[in-house]
C-alpha cells in the first residue's frame, strides 16, 4: 500500500484518527488484505458510523483501533493516533493501559461478553480495580453508580445479579457501564443493539446518545443497520470490501448519496407508505478478500457500472463537487466519494 | 440527530426476582443436593473427631503396656490394644488425622503443579502446551505407588517425600480438567471483553478462567484426595510411609497383620476407618459432579 490517497482531515481536534490502515494476514505466501487503506477520525464528542455489509472490514477496524487484533491478522501499514499517539509503534503495555481508561468498547453478544463466574457488580468494577487502583468497596459503590447511570432499577440489588438472571437488553447495559467506568474519552460500539429485540434497540441506542452527550464521548459505532445511524450518527463511513467507499455528514449522505453501494444500501432500508412494494436490494455478495478486482471493488454488482472507466485502475477517494470549498471554510470534513462516475450520476436519497 | 430522551422508565427489562446470597453461588450449586450435604457433614464430623479426639483420649498415642498387649476390648480400652499394648482408639484418632493431613498435602501439591500448567496450556496454544501434555502424559503412565516408592528410596522414607510425590502424580488430574477448562472459555467472548478494559493475560487467567474453572477442579479435589489416602495407607503399610512415632493407619494394619496369629481383632479398626474416609469423600466427589453437571438444578 504505497499510495498514501486519504488525507488526514482535523488531525488536532481528533481524538482517534486512523490513517491509511492496512490489514491483511499470509495465506501460503500469499498476502490477503482484508482492510486496505482505510482512513477515518473521531472527534470528541462525535459520533461516527461506520456502515457496511458482513465481511467489508468493520469490525476488524474497530479491533485494529483497540489493540485487539486476533492472531493471524496483522497491520502492513498506516497509524492509528489516540490524542496524537499512535497506538502502533506504541509499546503493547502502554496501549493496554489505555483500553478501558481511555477508550473502551462494546460488543454485540453481551451475555456472552459477561463472565457467568461473577456477579455483574463484580464484573462493573474490574476496571476500576485494574485501572484505578480503587479498593474492593469503594468500586463497589461505584459499580452500584454506573448501574444507576445505565438506568438499571434497583441498582443496588441488581449489582449481586449474575448475567445469566439478566435480559439481553440488561446485560448490554451492564456492558456499556463496564465500558464507561473509567470515563473513557472514546468508546466503539460494535454492533451493540444488533442482538436486541426493537423496542429494547431503541432504550438502548436512547441510553447511549444520552451518556455520549453527557460525557461529551466520542464513539465510533458500528453497524450494518442504516435506520441506526440516520438516528444517531453525525458523520457516517460507508466501508466495501476493505475500502471506505463514502463518506461525509450523515444528512447529506442521505440526502444525496454519491456512491451507488451507498444509494443501493438507502434503498434497502423498508420505508412506511411502501406497503405492497418490493424492498431495493442489492443483487450478488460482496467479493471475498483475496478475490478483489482491480478496479471498483463495487462494479460486479453496480447498475451504473462503465466498461473501460470503472474496471480499470485503482479509484481513489476523492472530495465531491463543491463540497471540498465548503469544507475548507468551516473547518467540517468534505463529503467522500470513491466512484469514477460520482460526478455524472444523480442517485435518489431519502429526506 | 434531534433524538429527544424519555426519563428513564422504571422497570426497563423484566427482570427475575435475585435470589439473595448470590455471593456464595458456586457453594451453593455444589451442595444443592442433600445426599451431598448429609456426607459434607458426616466428613466435617471427621475431621473435628480426628482433629480434637486425641486431645480427649486418655491414653498417649505412644503409651505402651507390655503386659497388657493385643488385648480384645474393654471398658479400659473401647478398641482394645495393639502388639505394644497401646489404646487402639487412640491410635485410629491419631492415623485418622495422619491420613487427613497426608491427602491434603499430595492433593495440594497436586493442584499447586497441574492448575496453572493446565489454564496457560489451555489458553494459550504453542510450545508450552505440547511440553506440558508429554510430562502430564508420562505422569499418567506412571503407577503412583511405584513413583512414591522410588522418590522415598532416593530420598529416605516419611510421610512427607512419599506425599509430594504422590501429588505429583496425581497433577495431571488437574492439569487436564484445568486444560480443557481453559480452552473452552478462551474462545469466549467474554474473555476478550476483558481484555478490552485492558485486563493483563495473567489477570484473565487467575481470575476469568480459573473461575470457571473451580467447581470442576473442586469435584477433582475430593476424588483425588481418596486416592492419596489409600496411597499414604499403602506406603504405610510397606513400611516406607510414615515412621514411628508417627501413628498412621497403614502402620496400624501392618502391625495387626503381622500378628494377626495371635489376636485378629486389631486389623479391624484401621482399615475399617480407611474404607469409611474414602467412602465418604468418593460419595461427596460424585455428589458433586453431579451438581456439576446438572447445574445445581434438581432433577
Amino acid at each position: 500500500m504505497t499510495v498514501t490517497e486519504d488525507q488526514a482531515v482535523g488531525v488536532d481536534t481528533a481524538l482517534l484518527s486512523v490513517r491509511d490502515l492496512s490489514v491483511g494476514f499470509r495465506r501460503r505466501e500469499a498476502w490477503v488484505p482484508i482492510l486496505d487503506a482505510v482512513s477515518f477520525t473521531v472527534r470528541a464528542g462525535e459520533v461516527v458510523g461506520l456502515v457496511g455489509e458482513s465481511g467489508s472490514g468493520k469490525t476488524v477496524s474497530s479491533l485494529t483501533a483497540m489493540g485487539l487484533l486476533p492472531r493471524p491478522l496483522e497491520v502492513a501499514g498506516g497509524s492509528i493516533d489516540f490524542r496524537g499517539r499512535d497506538l502502533l509503534t506504541m509499546d503493547p503495555k502502554q496501549v493496554r493501559d489505555l483500553r478501558g481508561v481511555q477508550m473502551s468498547m462494546i460488543f454485540q453478544d453481551a451475555l456472552r461478553c459477561l463472565n457467568p463466574a461473577f456477579t455483574v457488580g463484580d464484573q462493573i468494577a474490574e476496571p476500576l480495580r485494574v485501572h484505578s487502583g480503587m479498593s474492593r468497596a469503594q468500586a463497589g459503590a461505584r459499580a452500584v453508580e454506573l448501574l444507576e447511570l445505565v438506568e438499571i432499577p434497583r441498582a443496588k440489588e441488581r449489582a449481586s445479579s449474575y448475567p445469566h438472571e439478566l435480559s439481553g437488553g440488561m446485560c448490554q447495559r451492564v456492558m456499556i457501564a463496564i465500558a464507561l467506568a473509567c470515563s473513557p474519552r472514546l468508546l466503539i460500539a460494535d454492533e451493540p443493539t444488533t442482538a436486541l429485540d426493537v423496542t429494547v434497540q431503541r432504550q438502548v441506542l436512547r441510553l447511549l446518545l444520552r451518556i455520549q452527550r453527557e460525557m461529551d464521548l466520542g464513539v465510533l459505532f458500528i453497524t450494518h443497520d442504516l435506520g441506526v445511524v440516520a438516528e444517531i450518527c453525525h458523520r457516517t463511513a460507508v466501508m466495501y470490501a476493505g475500502q471506505i467507499v463514502e463518506e461525509g455528514p450523515t444528512e447529506e449522505l442521505f440526502r444525496r448519496p454519491r456512491h451507488p453501494y451507498t444509494h443501493g444500501l438507502i434503498s434497502s432500508i423498508p420505508r412506511l407508505g411502501d406497503a405492497g412494494g418490493r424492498f431495493g436490494s442489492i443483487a450478488g455478495v460482496v467479493p471475498k478478500a483475496g478475490q478483489w478486482p482491480d478496479g471498483c471493488r463495487f462494479a460486479s454488482r453496480c447498475d451504473h457500472v462503465e466498461r473501460g472507466r470503472c474496471d480499470v485502475g485503482r479509484v481513489p477517494l476523492e472530495p465531491t463537487d463543491g463540497t471540498a470549498d465548503t469544507a475548507r471554510t468551516t473547518g467540517e470534513v468534505p463529503q467522500r466519494v470513491r466512484c469514477v462516475r460520482a460526478r455524472e450520476l444523480s442517485l435518489e436519497g431519502v429526506g | 440527530m434531534t433524538t429527544t430522551i424519555e426519563p428513564p422508565r422504571a422497570g426497563g427489562a423484566p427482570v427475575r426476582s435475585t435470589p439473595h446470597r448470590a455471593r456464595f453461588r458456586t457453594a451453593r450449586m455444589l451442595l444443592s443436593e442433600r445426599r451431598t450435604r448429609v456426607v459434607l457433614a458426616l466428613l466435617v464430623l471427621l475431621v473435628l473427631v480426628a482433629f480434637v479426639g486425641p486431645l480427649l483420649s486418655p491414653y498417649g498415642s505412644n503409651e505402651q503396656d507390655l503386659l497388657g498387649r493385643l488385648q480384645p476390648p474393654s471398658g479400659a480400652h473401647w478398641l482394645g490394644t495393639d502388639s505394644l499394648g497401646r489404646d487402639i482408639l487412640t491410635l485410629v484418632l491419631h492415623g485418622t488425622r495422619l491420613s487427613l493431613l497426608a491427602g491434603l498435602l499430595a492433593v495440594g501439591t497436586a493442584v499447586v503443579l497441574g492448575t496453572p500448567a493446565g489454564l496457560l496450556a489451555g489458553y494459550r496454544a504453542g510450545p508450552f502446551g505440547a511440553i506440558t501434555n508429554t510430562v502430564s502424559d508420562t505422569l499418567l503412565a506412571l503407577p503412583p505407588l511405584v513413583l512414591a516408592l522410588a522418590v522415598v528410596g532416593a530420598y529416605g522414607g516419611g510421610v512427607v517425600p512419599a506425599m509430594l510425590a504422590v501429588g505429583i502424580t496425581l497433577s495431571p488430574r488437574f492439569y487436564r480438567v484445568a486444560r480443557s477448562v481453559a480452552a473452552t472459555v478462551s474462545k469466549d467472548a467474554f474473555v476478550e471483553a476483558a481484555r478490552s478494559i485492558g485486563c493483563s493475560t495473567t489477570r484473565i487467567l487467575t481470575r476469568h478462567v480459573f473461575a470457571n474453572a473451580v467447581a470442576p477442579i473442586v469435584v477433582q479435589v475430593t476424588f483425588s484426595i481418596g486416592l492419596a489416602i489409600i496411597a499414604e495407607a499403602s506406603l504405610s503399610f510397606l513400611g516406607v510411609g510414615a515412621a514411628p512415632p508417627s501413628v498412621s493407619l497403614g502402620t496400624m494394619a501392618r502391625d495387626a497383620f503381622t500378628h494377626i496369629r495371635e489376636a485378629a481383632f486389631p486389623i479391624f479398626p484401621p482399615c475399617i476407618v480407611i474404607a469409611v474416609i474414602v467412602f465418604l469423600f468418593s460419595s461427596l466427589g460424585d455428589g458433586l459432579r453431579d451438581a456439576v453437571v446438572s447445574g445445581g438444578r434438581r432433577t
